[in-house]
């Protein structure tokens, strides 16, 4: 039981940046293919981005665990995998066809903007919630 | 055990307990009874009983079904139950943070949030604690988060 539920926890976890990566990725490679006069996503394509995204997330949650996200090291490995990961499968799979040079570029550097803005998010989050902790205890300590 | 309780002429209620040496069990009694005092009893290696404030201490860590009491600069074993030491001194500011430790709020010095709802207590003494996602709500609320 108690192994199960640590896997379902884990899980939970998981589940929650897989949803994110994976929406994010169909978001764009749905924008690349309104620019190009398609408006259809291929069920394949998406599990693909899906199964990656979870990769991906497991890797995170491995490489990441609660309280890591200040570790240089770690956030290195954390970007070398996303990259790897995210430009390999593209081109492994072909997720984003007909795309010229300047456009790959473009994807790659929201992919960066992407992976920043999720180290900002759990920093400013946790900052936000250092501080709100630190003073109600202060406020407990100076009241007892 | 044998107990015996004596009605008398006294000038004041008086507990004596006679043993040979301070067992578990007696060094049990003795913790429970300082503890209705608001003192602690803890003991060292040789089984001498010492008498702490609560305050003193700043967590208590079960290891190996014992417990033990983590004071700035000296550490002492107690026969109570990390229970026993949440419940009693619960209004003193003791917290359980993990199953196998509580936190005398008053010797934290900072605390930090992690992701995944985790939190990080800094003890006066440098040491640092990490509080699961399960205690972190129970520590919340004892702060009135």
């Amino acid at each position: 039981m108690k192994q199960f539920l640590r896997f379902y926890c884990w899980g939970m976890e998981v589940k929650l940046y897989m949803g994110i990566y994976t929406a994010a990725v169909v978001f764009f490679q749905g924008i690349t293919e309104v620019l190009q006069g398609r408006y259809t996503i291929s069920f394949w394509v998406l599990l693909e981005m899906l199964l990656v995204s979870f990769v991906f997330a497991a890797i995170q949650y491995a490489v990441l665990p609660a309280g890591q996200w200040s570790s240089k090291g770690r956030l290195a490995v954390w970007l070398l995998c996303a990259n790897v990961l995210y430009i390999g499968s593209s081109l492994v799979f072909g997720w984003f066809p007909s795309v010229p040079l300047w456009g790959d570029i473009l994807l790659i550097a929201t992919l960066e903007c992407g992976l920043g803005a999720v180290w900002f998010g759990e920093q400013v989050a946790c900052w936000r919630d250092t501080r709100a902790l630190n003073r109600s205890l202060r406020q407990f300590q100076e009241e007892q | 055990m044998k107990i015996t309780v004596e009605h008398g002429d006294v000038p004041e209620n008086e507990i004596i307990l006679r043993c040979r040496e301070l067992d578990d069990e007696m060094l049990h009694v003795l913790a429970l009874l300082r503890s209705g005092m608001q003192t602690l009893c803890a003991f060292t290696e040789n089984r001498e009983a010492v008498f702490l404030s609560p305050q003193e201490v700043l967590y208590a860590e079960s290891v190996e079904e014992r417990t033990w009491l983590y004071c700035e600069g000296a550490v002492w074993r107690t026969a109570l139950t990390l229970a026993e030491l949440e419940s009693r001194y619960e209004s003193l500011g003791f917290c359980r943070v993990s199953r196998s430790m509580v936190v005398n709020l008053h010797g934290i010095r900072r605390l930090k949030s992690c992701a995944g709802s985790r939190i990080e207590a800094t003890i006066r003494n440098g040491e640092r604690v990490m509080i699961s996602r399960h205690y972190g709500p129970l520590l919340r609320e004892r702060l009135g988060m």
